[in-house]
């Protein structure tokens, strides 16, 4: 039995990539999308993802924009939330199990809103509202944080609640940090150099100088929105606009929040400056948990990653997901990882690609707020390291072109370590279809499948897609099916190849006839098609004539009969006929060689198969193409590796996913021409 | 950097390795002995042991990475007939006074006549010969060569053996023309004359290109060829001296290379124009000398066929070079190869991660083929070919796309002196043949042509750039031009390079009206541009402007009547 693992991210304060927003796209989304990565791989091992709060950011824009909407964000960051995005993906590779409890920055997000984030597969993320305790352990809470600050706790007391005064003051901070990006020519708040992410005095070191300058008479409230404006330099009669229909100025924001049940008694100076410095914050939930009777709570807001034990209980802040860049260093960024069997909470710092557990500053005493942003870094543990599982659903392996194919996926599988569970189609649909079905309920990770009937592959993409299964398809096509990559053979390539060599051909054997045949597979085989335009094209473009193109839809007889036919009508006068497969080679040199045509009519096929070989070197056809099918079940192991891995895959032609095999002449002694290395 | 790191800028047991500022990736940061410079504001030279480099640098890291070659943009010297002094008159009494004229090339000949004033002391401010190891004379800010001082170059004039004080010489001319063309003392007897007599000279002398990239591009080793970082160092000095001195320069580009996309985005492109709207420098680069030298090729590919046919002829004798085709994306190209005996290789798939190697038995050739699906600079695709030892004849490719979308492209082959003779296309394309960084966009970029024909020097390179920018800027003198050679001689030289050193000397005096006597104090090379633009003198029977001249003829006269205008 596998640990369990519950993962915590909060505090992602992702946005719409305006300057003023902490999270900024170009700095922050990699590690975000690498962690969310980590999640999809080991998401049959997590039993919930919680996002804790400040995932998005609402407040954090310029007075003078309209904060956006959840749409808006989501539009701004189609990586992580479009609808091939890394959180849906994560969602659906946990079915589900993701959970949303809001924080400060937006407190405006509903079930409705999060209903707009949907995976294909139909699963959207639950929204709690305040405190969090889960059903699968009972001794552990989840919670924000914000509840427990002055500033930034809901108030209901006013017709925009439960926006709290908070939002004006991190409405203010944009409009400082905007005026700051105009002198220092940044681009965007991450790249300041006196920011930091951990706390607010960094970014307003002025405001506890203005508190000790108030007279104690005068309103607190009052005297703290006007050191906001002192320290920020905003105009106290400038709009905010808070939604389409409202705005309102520092100096309503005043009144605004005059009410005593902001805090149960009367505010005073100390308790914002208490609250700036965080002072209070660890008694007011100490008091809350003992309620509860938790022995552990985890919270995110304060962007100051901890874990510190006090009486029995254990608190635990995740720290932040959007460090400043030059704080990247110091503030790393940092999320909570709780293995379940053992009931044990680690926090993990992301750095590039690799996970490192830290253990955060032990707490001392809690005046002692910046030193938890220094963190010491212990061992390197990363994600428990998975291994592989593909499935392999093959054409016919009695066949040794598919044997062949067979030995690559195998011998590559064994090198990469990847286990394969071997399907044989026994050229049956059926058993193409309910074998693979088969194969993606044993809970394998990628299938690679050379489909006996191509064109039902869709049937099988569409159930591997429901369980985020990735489909690598190889050489006899995907029937437009949605697959990773498509392996073949360069078809085109290949004709044009054997169209060079029939050209070489018809002078070393002093050919005087302009004349030539090709005998073609059925209709439906588009990519073994492309194989006779690619030999006619050559031969045209030297001057030949096409006297006939027929079908013979990939059959010996056929080919045997469909030649006879080509014999009587231009058996005199043709130079070479090419078959676009070695089967039906052999079936057009049966009728050339009863003609007694045999080596004065030139023959080349396609596919070098044992038969085709023999019949080469009996000098009943001149030459065929060699496809690798070995190396073709090689790349398509490498290519669902690669997939699940997380890296770039290249393709020969991108909108259909192909990756092109190099084919090689087999010339008319039966030796293989290949002088690429 | 220390001392042991700058050693290996000018050893050839190390590579070098252009990167974008701290974009160096861990992988190459993580081989041992790597060590690296930040040799301008955008780019970073990283050196490593050349036996610890990975063979699929191309794929792994771009091909933008490889510094390019580059070549002097000129045929050598012609013999001296025929040949009569440029127009010398310096109007407005505009002579260069308080500029320097900045040439980076083969080195000077300071020696010569040319570079003395009347009193017989140097026009000379400094000398940087990257190719003297000294480690006293180091310039300040650089880890290599060495730097001369006017103080001592006077002194080794006024010595019986000067090189036994300053040790720099030009061993080839090309720079001594260059500079004596754009600021040399006039000559009666000679019938030379400089342009800007009274500009002072700032003297970079390149190091030659290191051994191992010159054989990967099969670059003949007689050749002379300079490496891109170097080149940028050489600008970078002489921004240095100009601040320095407080004095504005106008720099002359007489190299060039076929190497890179053709648009402005190789590194040193992209160098020259970030620093050519800085206030008091002057840029002028010669377009090349590839216009009719059938060494580019630009096709199609017909959706409806699938490929192009490409003909190369390749001419005997030729033990290598090394030819680009660049694709614009999002199409995807590859090629295969015909060989002049017949022996086919069938198309090689784009997406390879590796070098390609074909063998033609018969023709006992290789050839090397290398993908890049993106590359780093442009975003287009590159295949680089590189043939070594060819055979004489026709060697025949199809040039495949996948995609479809406007699939045309081009191919470039090496500069004319890195390619043996003979070896051209079939049916090739003379226009889009200006050499890098003629491609660049604010620099003024010189094509050549006879002023006593008014006849475009046939080779001359033809625009406009790959992202269709208007370039060459506009004509300039460059065929048959006296100037001065080593030894204290005279000799007559054609070619782009020229064209280019003669509008430095026009960017020194606009330079000297606008900044010197204050004119127009904040004059960059865009503003110079535009003036020298304004003031071309137009065919009426011709468009302009136009792939061949720009925007017209270098107009000095012209020039400046529409500054007082």
């Amino acid at each position: 039995m596998k640990d369990k693992y519950v993962v915590v991210l909060s505090d992602i304060h992702m946005g719409t990539n305006s300057p003023t927003v902490w999270y900024c796209k170009e700095i922050h989304e990699k590690y975000l999308l690498a962690i969310l990565n980590d999640i999809i791989n080991c998401a049959d091992q997590i039993e919930e993802v919680i996002l804790l709060g400040d995932i998005f950011e609402f407040w954090a824009y310029p007075p003078d924009a309209l904060p956006p909407t959840i749409n808006d964000i989501i539009e701004a960051n189609p990586n992580v939330l479009g609808p091939y995005g890394k959180l849906v993906q994560a969602l659906s590779a946990l079915k589900g199990r993701m959970t949303y409890i809001s924080g400060d920055h937006d407190m405006n997000v509903t079930q409705a809103e999060l209903n707009k984030i949907r995976s294909n597969d139909g699963y959207t993320i639950k929204f709690h509202y305040g405190a969090y305790f889960p059903y699968y352990d009972s001794g552990i809470k989840f919670i924000h944080g914000h509840e427990f600050t002055i500033l930034n706790a809901p108030y209901f007391a006013s017709r925009i609640a439960p926006i709290p005064i908070g939002h004006f003051v991190c409405r203010a901070f944009a409009y400082k940090v905007q005026s700051i990006l105009k002198k220092t020519q940044e681009e965007s708040i991450c790249m300041l150099e006196d920011y930091s992410a951990c706390n607010y005095n960094d970014f307003l070191p002025l405001l506890p100088f203005y508190y000790e300058h108030f007279s104690k008479d005068t309103n607190v409230i009052s005297n703290f929105v006007d050191a906001l404006i002192d320290a920020t330099g905003i105009p106290g009669d400038m709009p905010i606009l808070v939604n389409p229909f409202y705005s309102a100025t520092l100096y309503d924001v005043k009144t605004i929040y005059q009410s005593q049940e902001l805090v149960s008694e009367k505010l005073e100076l100390k308790d914002i400056i208490d609250d700036f410095n965080k002072k209070n914050f660890s008694e007011k939930i100490m008091n809350h948990c003992v309620e509860r009777e938790v022995d552990t709570v985890v919270m995110g807001h304060t962007h100051s990653p901890s874990i510190f034990k006090n009486d029995e209980i254990m608190y635990v802040t995740t720290g932040c997901m959007c460090p400043s860049v030059s704080k990247m260093q110091t503030n790393p960024i940092t999320y909570g990882l709780y293995n379940l069997s053992e009931r044990k909470f680690e926090l993990i710092k992301a750095i590039g690609e690799s996970r490192v557990t830290i253990i955060p500053y032990e707490k001392k005493n809690e005046d002692d707020n910046q030193a938890a942003c220094n963190i010491k870094t212990e061992e390197t543990s990363k994600y428990p390291s998975k291994i592989f599982t593909f499935g392999w659903s093959v054409f016919d392996t009695s066949q040794e072109f598919w044997e062949e194919m067979q030995m690559g996926v195998l011998n590559k599988a064994k090198e990469l370590g990847i286990n394969i569970i071997v399907h044989d189609e026994k050229r049956n649909t059926i058993e193409m279809i309910t074998g693979s079905i088969d194969l993606i309920s044993q809970g394998i990770n990628a299938l690679i499948i050379a489909p006996f009937n191509p064109e039902l592959l869709p049937v099988i993409t569409a159930n591997a897609e429901k369980y985020n299964i990735p489909v690598v398809a190889i050489d006899t096509g995907t029937g437009g099916a949605n697959v990773v990559a498509f392996i073949v053979s360069d078809n085109f390539g290949g004709g044009i190849l054997a169209g060079e060599y029939a050209l070489n051909l018809i002078k070393s054997h002093g050919i005087e006839s302009k004349n030539f045949a090709i005998i073609k597979v059925q209709k439906t085989a588009k990519y073994s098609l492309l194989r006779g335009e690619g030999f006619k094209s050559v031969l045209l473009a030297q001057g030949f004539y096409l006297v006939t193109e027929v079908t013979a839809n990939s059959e010996e007889s056929e080919a045997y009969v469909e030649m006879q036919k080509i014999l009587i009508s231009y058996g005199n006068d043709l130079a070479v006929v090419f078959c676009e497969n070695g089967t039906m080679a052999i079936g057009a040199s049966r009728a050339i060689n009863e003609a007694g045509k045999k080596n004065i009519i030139m023959l080349i096929g396609f596919d070098a198969g044992p038969r085709v070989i023999d019949a080469i070197k009996a000098g009943d056809l001149q030459g065929t193409i060699a496809q690798q099918p070995y190396r073709m079940g090689q790349i398509g192991v490498e290519i669902a590796n690669t997939y699940l891995l997380g890296n770039p895959i290249t393709f020969d032609d991108w909108r259909e996913k192909i990756i092109l095999m190099e084919v090689f002449l087999v010339d008319e002694t039966g030796t293989v021409q290949n002088n690429v290395t | 950097m220390d001392e042991f790191c700058a050693n290996r800028i000018i050893s050839e047991d190390y590579g070098d390795l252009i990167f974008e500022n701290e974009q160096i990736p861990d992988s190459i940061k993580s081989i041992q002995d790597f060590c690296y410079e930040n040799i301008n504001n955008i780019y970073s030279v990283a050196y490593l042991p050349l036996s610890l480099l990975p063979n699929n640098l191309i794929q792994q890291y771009s091909y933008s990475i490889y510094p390019s070659c580059f070549g002097l943009m000129d045929i050598g010297s012609l013999d001296e007939s025929g040949v009569t002094r440029i127009q010398s008159s310096p109007y407005m009494k505009l002579t260069g006074q308080g500029v320097l004229v900045g040439i980076i090339d083969t080195g000077i000949d300071y020696l010569h006549q040319a570079f003395k004033n009347s009193d017989g002391t140097t026009k000379i401010i400094t000398i940087w010969d990257q190719t003297i190891i000294n480690t006293n004379l180091v310039p300040e800010g650089f880890y290599y060569g060495s730097e001369y001082t006017q103080d001592q170059i006077n002194l080794a004039l006024d010595s019986a053996n000067p090189l036994s004080i300053v040790p720099s010489t030009d061993e080839n001319g090309h720079g001594t023309a260059l500079a004596g063309m754009a600021a040399g003392t006039r000559n009666e007897g000679e019938k030379f004359s400089g342009v800007a007599q009274d500009a002072k000279l700032v003297i970079v002398k390149l190091k030659t290109a290191k051994q191992y990239l010159k054989e990967f591009f099969f670059i003949p080793s007689d050749a002379i060829c300079y490496q891109e970082n170097d080149i940028m160092q050489g600008i970078k000095y002489l921004v240095n001296i100009s601040r320095k001195l407080a004095r504005p320069i106008s720099i002359c580009i007489g190299l060039g290379t076929s190497q890179g996309a053709h648009n402005s985005q190789s590194p040193l492109s992209t160098y020259l124009t970030s620093i050519s709207t800085q206030r008091g420098i002057g840029i002028s680069i010669a377009a090349g000398n590839e216009g009719n030298r059938a060494h580019h090729y630009s096709g199609t590919v017909d959706p409806t066929i699938g490929y192009d046919t490409v003909e190369l002829k390749v001419g005997p004798d030729n033990k290598g070079f090394a030819m680009e085709i660049w694709g614009q994306s999002p199409n995807i190209f590859s090629i295969d190869l015909l060989s002049p005996t017949g022996q086919y290789i069938p198309r090689i798939p784009a997406r390879l991660k590796e070098t390609r190697e074909l063998n033609f038995i018969f023709e006992n050739t290789r050839v090397f083929v290398d993908y890049e699906l993106v590359e780093e600079q442009s975003g287009g695709e590159i295949i680089l070919v590189r043939f070594q030892n060819p055979m004489e004849g026709i060697w025949r490719f199809r040039v495949y796309s996948t995609i479809n979308i406007e699939p045309n492209f081009h191919i470039w082959l090496p500069i004319t002196n890195f390619l043996t003779e003979g070896t051209r296309f079939v049916k090739p394309d003379p226009y889009y043949t200006l050499t890098s960084p003629g491609n660049a966009i604010i620099p003024i970029v010189t094509a050549a042509y006879d002023y006593r024909n008014r006849g475009l020097y046939i080779f001359s390179s033809r625009g406009y750039t790959i992202s269709n920018v208007v370039n060459p800027t506009l004509a300039a003198a460059g065929v048959n031009m006296t100037v001065p050679s080593i030894n204290n001689t005279y000799t007559s030289y054609t070619g782009t390079s020229i064209s280019a050193a003669f509008t430095a000397g026009v960017v020194a005096m606009l330079l000297e009206w606008g900044v010197v006597k204050g004119n127009q104090s904040q004059l960059d090379t865009l503003q110079i541009k535009n003036f020298l633009i304004r003031g071309a003198r137009r065919d009426s029977n011709m468009v302009y402007p136009n792939r061949e001249w720009g925007y017209g003829i270098l107009d000095v006269y012209n020039a400046f009547s529409t500054l007082i205008g």
